[in-house]
């Protein structure tokens, strides 16, 4: 077949290309086995905050392991410019290199440490293994390495370049041990897990140098660039089911650190034939701040986007990325310089990248006539990994830092044919694990009140996006600790898709002077309800420095992911074993759901009557036209010869550039709209405000799209 | 006369072998629904083949050993009884949270928490509280077990897991529970995590309990049946059933902890590959159990087969210790389709037993390694178990080259090739994953290929995976059966009970000399002989500041504070042997957070032949055939053997043909009889 001529030129065998292939990506997945194993960080080995792979001399992936999908940028960049920063230096087996800076080795940001080892066979560099993990500290103002408050670079952590030698020949380069050492809040954990790192590289160059010798160099070479080529040829084989055009899209960055400032995230996407370009021209300017994106994160969180929606079942090598150019104007918030900080760039910006990228693909991929491209839309995801640092000594006196991975509880963006994944993590944190309430109070001074499915964070829609986490702890076995948090999505919180409403945000607040030990020795355990507090002390959405003493309560809640479709399309059987389930409440069944839940059972008239009410309310009049489909995506507008149209009702929308202009739309302000539906947004009282446009159906009521607007400065619409 | 019975109770098949005086019979029937039928067909072949009356074989009846999926199937269908939870005030949403269910799916389509094993409104929070040190905070009352017993039965449980934080630490919160049913709902089936598992990580605990609980019903409903059926035919003997840890317990223990007899049948094959070895005098044995659905792959040291802790049970993670058994999907049926890239893959979707692969003749379309093994002609499709189930090799051949070969543009010769190679490939990957990985030298292993089509595919498995000695047992489709007859009696107990070298040996000690108290109990309950009895210390260890632990052995009787350097000693080998040379934290302290305990009844059935009839009976009936040899691509006309047996050696390329199993002996390599009847194949070396 013509197809297959064109994948694989004369002499190549397929099997033996897939042969090698499942060999490479064992061997990743079995560095991460390595590194797990010996790690002594809670972050590594519950959280999988971390990443393996192995790269061609020149710094190509030949394969990923399944872990954070961030790294495939910050990892790429890190050996890419290793390469270029020890050009012409003697390498040799056993020398390993230690980076992780973010404005010169890629890094996401400076806790992400990277070790790369050469791997050379005959003599002959053939590649590199490269394994990077967060470690607990990497010095600076802050344990834990994010730091709210700093300024500059300079004061975020210990900053290594590329190029830095760790191990020579197989043994420590002990003079760079010595000022590494010197230079963490934790030196023996550290060092250990730079150890894992060692070991994982060293399964990795023992493996890889096995499949050289069984298959020869020179058909590796040649037939790993062929699956560099099969790859990429997938991709752009769908992306040339896309409609060539241009698309915009913006998201926005909260809070600096300093000032609850929004930053803008903007994008063009130009896609022509097989071609995807992300312009990120347009972006707000680098800020004083911890929010700046490095360009290796920026890499990774394009990536983190784009390989599940178009490539979600191609295995990953340097080939998937091929198609996408990206641009990024040096000095701003997605490509900074120094001094430029940069702790939290990748959690607060480079997660507004991949959302906006979100966005972008759904816009693109909606018009499609391909259905397996356009059924690649979906709810955005919360992406709001939230932060919590506790750093303190405990009564008995041992120093600790607690880095909660709890904060990776955030919910996914709902699917085409499903709710999204409650607590699934950032759309780049494949193999998220959150850690037992067992595991934190064995390992650290506090003592969890309660953990559950926080009901205020889905999106409501068709299909629901997936729950965020809340949890509440109390310190048990020291007097007090530094606290540090940060909540990435607050304020403008991940929208849905098709008529799927936005989800909550995440925030935190310190409950002053609890009756908590009261109501211990009273035989009480106190709930979310019933817990008394002096006041509850609402924190700034990045905050460092907040002391929590012993009596206090931490509360933090995380963001859900955006709905999908109108919510009126959802089935009411399954509304109302969601609020059986406790997903949604009575009252939020019927406000934003239309459907009557009593004594637990469904009441079909009153839920048709009410959804009816709903419908009429929505546009200030009866609707003409009667909603016959019910799949989620029946509320998304589409086109056809005629113009656009809801699949819903049949509907028409008029035959402009946009069915926006044939839509009847409503404005107000986020957090008052979703409070409405239970869904909890942080409300800004300041500067520019989170605005909800509502696009309806004039003819038969259906909620086509609930988009968020961040005004121009103080402005109302 | 001493008669022994080995029962594998499988999806399709059940499998039964019984030693009589030392010769092994066996016999084979379909699996039932009921599961008692299955069996009980199984042992009427038995019973026909050692030509004994049903009353004179069941009365005959020493040992009875039975594996079984049961929980297996329940686990995979989801067909669980109305289980209640209660857990601790403040936590019903943890087995939803499920600790983030995300897993490597790269696909958002796909992602999807894991089912309910009970349904939310049936978790209940009992308002309790026990902190990290076992200190309660917040006693239980009476009155709210009572409230919370109430709100799960008025939901409709019907059997009730009870999993409290740190109840591992300090039962007193689960005991009280467990007092209340046992007065209050006296025929409440239940499990409490502190007795079923005590170790920390509540997910994990709550999983395994909440399984527990949520098969009891209906195992006890299954094991009641069987009991009473066996009984009524006249066995004497008690029913021992095989547990995931490797060794088995009575029927009366399995039914207080149902869960731990999960998946079983495989490490039936895994104790029987041990036995293999042992007899052969091999120290290092890798096993493949090769299935319709997937390959199980276990590596045996020194004859111990590895346990591991955290064991995976259809997906979730459980904190049971299992035989370390690495599971990949590729099998017979394992489907052949072309993905995006237009490349060929293999797996992990498979025929499963209906329709089957395409060559069944029973509506499958889509091609199955199963099929490529026929098209290449390493299957004869008039002899497939035995003649019993008759093969289409045109339907293999229309699979192969609507689905595979017309896509890639290659020959129906080429895609079957491919197909085989590519199963291979993935079979062999398990192999090194478990050899290599570990820091062994798969030169030094001999590999056990068993489960009915493994003789095709072992020879190939074991070149690729630098395995140069391979055996096929001559019972191959029944190995697993014959390995729970000859499987140990094991029981063990753990506590989590942290203890750093500063404290006094006694203490640790102590621990031991607890839990080897229960296990002397056990001995005496099963009534195992003094010189049958062994007992072994273990220990979970870790570096201060480690997640996971590496279990070390500790040397028998007590331990004092002069044992103290050898137990560091030993912990660090340990360590150093799982992740490399020169990776211990050496200036870090050492951490022991559970100690366990493992006693073991050794098992004293001697078989002195492997099959069925005596190398002397048999009659050697030669043949030619072609074939497509995978690995070269060459077509050959190989000879065939039938009866073996009788010819005791040959070189490769050949197929030896056997009722039970076909073995595929390539070019190069050499084939011969071992003293028990099994087939031994040595490969070249390359």
């Amino acid at each position: 077949m013509a197809s297959a001529a064109r994948a694989l030129p004369e002499g190549f065998d397929p099997v033996t290309l897939e042969v090698i292939r499942m060999r490479l990506d064992s061997i990743v997945e079995e560095m991460g086995i390595a590194m797990i194993r010996s790690s002594g960080s809670p972050v590594i080995t519950e959280a999988g905050d971390f990443n393996t792979a192995l790269f061609d001399p020149t710094g190509r992936i030949y394969a990923y392991s399944d872990y954070v999908q961030f790294h495939i940028g910050s990892g790429s960049v890190a050996v890419q410019n290793l390469v270029k920063a020890i050009e012409g230096e003697q390498l040799s087996p056993g020398d390993a290199f230690i980076c992780n800076d973010p404005h010169t080795a890629g890094a996401s940001h400076p806790p992400d440490t990277n070790v790369i080892s050469p791997v050379f066979h005959d003599g002959e560099l053939i590649g590199w293994a490269q394994s990077q993990a967060h470690l607990v500290d990497v010095g600076g103002m802050t344990p834990g390495g994010f730091a709210p408050g700093a300024h500059d670079c300079y004061s975020e952590a210990l900053r290594l370049p590329p190029g830095v030698k760790i191990f020579e020949r197989g043994e420590p380069v002990e003079w760079v041990r010595r000022i590494l050492l010197n230079n963490v809040r934790m030196p023996a954990l550290f060092w250990n897990d730079v150890r894992s790192l060692v070991a994982s590289n060293n399964t990795g160059i023992r493996r890889l140098l096995a499949t050289v010798e069984e298959f020869g160099a020179d058909r590796f070479r040649d037939y790993t660039r062929r699956s560099f080529e099969l790859a990429e040829q997938v991709v752009r084989d769908r992306i040339a089911l896309i409609p060539d055009g241009t698309y915009t899209a913006e998201e926005w960055t909260e809070h600096n650190g300093h000032v609850d400032e929004l930053y803008r995230v903007a994008c063009t996407m130009t896609k022509r034939g097989t071609q995807v370009t992300f312009d990120f021209t347009g972006s707000s300017e680098q800020t004083d701040g911890f929010v700046n994106c490095s360009y290796g994160a920026l890499v990774g969180s394009v990536a983190s986007a784009v390989v599940p929606i178009l490539a979600w079942d191609v295995p990953f090598n340097e080939g998937v990325m091929t198609a996408f150019d990206i641009v990024a104007e040096p000095g701003s918030l997605v490509n900074p310089r120094p001094p430029a900080p940069i702790s939290n760039g990748h959690l607060t910006t480079g997660a507004r990248v991949s959302r906006v990228v979100t966005k972008l693909m759904n816009e693109a991929c909606r018009g499609s006539d391909a259905p397996a491209v356009r059924d690649r839309t979906q709810g955005s995801w919360a992406d709001s990994w939230t932060g919590g640092i506790s750093a303190g000594t405990t009564d008995g006196g041992e120093y600790f830092v607690l880095f909660n991975m709890d904060g990776g509880g955030t919910g996914a963006g709902a699917q085409p044919e499903a709710d999204g994944l409650d607590c699934a993590g950032m759309m780049t944190q494949v193999n998220n694990m959150l850690p037992d309430v067992e595991m934190n109070e064995m390992l650290y001074p506090v003592l969890y009140l309660w953990k559950q499915l926080s009901t205020e964070s889905a999106g409501h829609g068709a299909h629901r996006g997936g729950l965020g986490l809340r949890f509440a702890w109390t310190l048990h076995g020291a007097r007090e600790v530094t606290q540090t948090v940060f909540a990435p999505s607050a304020q403008v919180t991940a929208e849905g898709f098709g008529g799927g409403l936005p989800g909550g945000g995440s925030g935190h607040e310190v409950w002053r002077g609890t009756d908590v030990l009261d109501a211990f020795a009273g035989g009480r355990v106190p709930t979310r309800d019933s817990l008394g507090a002096e006041r509850r002390e609402l924190l700034a959405v990045n905050q460092q420095s907040v002391t929590v003493r012993s009596g206090d309560v931490l509360v933090q809640w995380i963001a859900g992911g955006g709905g999908y479709g109108d919510p009126l399309l959802r089935d009411p059987r399954r509304v109302a074993d969601d609020v059986r389930d406790g997903y949604v409440t009575a009252g939020t069944a019927r406000s934003a759901y239309g459907v009557v839940v009593t004594d637990g059972a469904l009441d079909e008239p009153a839920t048709e009557r009410a959804r009816a009410g709903i419908r009429r309310e929505r546009l200030g009049t009866a609707p003409s036209l009667d909603v016959t489909a019910t799949d989620a995506g029946a509320s998304a507008p589409r086109r056809d010869a005629d113009g656009w149209y809801v699949p819903a009702s049949g509907a028409r929308l008029g035959s402009g550039e946009t069915w926006h202009d044939g839509a009847h739309r409503t404005t107000g302000t986020a957090a008052d709209r979703l409070a409405g539906h239970g869904v909890r947004v942080r409300p800004r009282t300041d500067g520019r405000r989170v605005l909800i446009d509502e696009f309806y159906s004039p003819a038969c009521g259906t909620l086509l799209e609930a988009r968020l607007r961040v005004s121009t400065e103080g402005a109302d619409a | 006369m001493t008669l022994h019975v080995g029962i594998d109770v499988g999806g399709t098949f059940t499998d039964a072998v019984a030693v009589v005086d030392g010769r092994a019979v066996r016999g084979k029937a379909f699996s039932t629904k009921d599961v008692t039928t299955g069996i009980l067909d199984a042992l009427a072949v038995l019973q026909e083949r050692a030509g004994l009356t049903e009353a004179g074989f069941f009365a005959a009846v020493d040992r009875f050993v039975l594996g079984n999926t049961i929980v297996t199937n329940a686990v995979d269908e989801q067909k669980y009884a109305p289980v209640g939870l209660l857990t601790t005030q403040g936590f019903r949403d943890t087995l939803r949270i499920a600790r983030s269910a995300r897993t490597d799916e790269r696909d958002p389509h796909r992602m999807a928490a894991p089912p309910d094993i009970v349904e939310r409104r049936r978790i209940v929070e009992v308002a309790e509280r026990i902190d990290a040190h076992g200190e309660v905070l917040v006693p239980v009352t009476e009155a709210g077990i009572a409230a919370a017993v109430d709100a799960a039965l008025a939901q409709g449980a019907e059997s009730l897991a009870v999993c409290l934080l740190w109840s591992f630490r300090n039962p007193v919160h689960e005991k009280a529970v467990g007092q209340y049913l046992d007065k209050h709902c006296p025929d409440l089936p239940y499990t409490l995590s502190s007795t079923l598992t005590p170790v920390y990580r509540e997910y994990e605990r709550m999983v395994t309990t909440a399984l527990d609980a949520a098969v009891k019903p209906l195992v006890a409903s299954h094991f009641d049946h069987l009991a009473q059926e066996l009984r009524r035919r006249g066995l004497r003997t008690r029913v021992q059933i095989m547990q995931v840890h490797g060794g088995f317990l009575s029927v009366e223990e399995t039914g207080r902890a149902p869960i731990s007899m999960f998946n079983s049948g495989p490490v039936g094959g895994v104790t029987g590959a041990r036995l293999l070895g042992r007899r052969l005098g091999r120290r290092r044995v890798l096993t493949a159990d090769m299935g319709g659905t997937s390959l199980d792959a276990a590596a045996i040291l020194d004859d111990e087969f590895r346990l591991l802790p955290r064991a995976e049970i259809g997906g979730l993670p459980t904190s049971l210790t299992a035989v370390d058994i690495e599971t990949i999907g590729a099998g017979g049926g394992s489907l052949a389709w072309v993905d995006g890239r237009k490349l060929l893959r293999v797996g992990p979707h498979s025929a499963g037993s209906a329709p089957g692969p395409a060559c069944y003749g029973k509506g499958g379309s889509r091609p199955a390694v199963t099929d490529a093994a026929l098209v290449l002609g390493l299957i004869n499709p008039d002899y497939y178990l035995g003649g019993t189930v008759p093969l289409h090799t045109d339907r293999a051949r229309d699979a192969l080259r609507t689905h595979v070969a017309e896509p890639l543009g290659l020959t129906e010769d080429a895609a079957a090739q491919g197909v085989y190679r590519l199963a291979t490939s993935q079979m062999s990957n398990a192999l090194r994953k478990i050899t290599v990985n570990r820091g062994h030298d798969p030169r030094e292993f001999t590999l056990v290929g068993f489960g009915g089509a493994c003789g095709l595919f072992a020879a190939a498995i074991a070149a690729e995976a630098g395995v140069q000695e391979v055996v096929v047992p001559r019972n191959a489709a029944v190995f697993s059966a014959y390995g729970l007859m000859h499987a140990d009696s094991v029981f063990s107990a753990v506590r989590t009970s942290p203890w750093t070298m500063d404290q006094p040996a006694a203490v640790l000690d102590g621990e031991f000399a607890a839990l080897e108290e229960r296990a002397e109990a056990w001995f005496e309950t099963e009534g195992i002989e003094e010189d049958r009895r062994e007992l072994y210390r273990e220990a979970d260890m870790k570096f201060v500041g480690q997640i996971f632990e590496v279990t070390t052995r500790l040397p028998a009787g007590s331990f004092g504070e002069a044992d103290k350097d050898a137990l560091r000693e030993r912990f660090v080998a340990d360590y150093e042997e799982e992740f490399g040379a020169g990776t211990a934290w050496s200036e870090a302290e050492i951490l022991l957070v559970n100690t366990r305990v493992r006693a073991v009844g050794r098992s004293e059935v001697q078989t002195t032949t492997g099959g069925d009839a005596a190398a002397g009976e048999e009659r050697h009936v030669p043949g030619r055939r072609e074939v497509l040899d995978p690995l070269t691509g060459e077509r050959l006309e190989v000879d065939v053997h039938r009866g073996f047996g009788a010819l005791g050696r040959a070189a490769g390329p050949c197929l030896l043909e056997e009722p039970d199993t076909t073995v595929y002996v390539p070019g190069g390599a050499s084939v011969e009889l071992t003293d028990g009847g099994d087939f031994l194949l040595r490969l070249a070396d390359r």
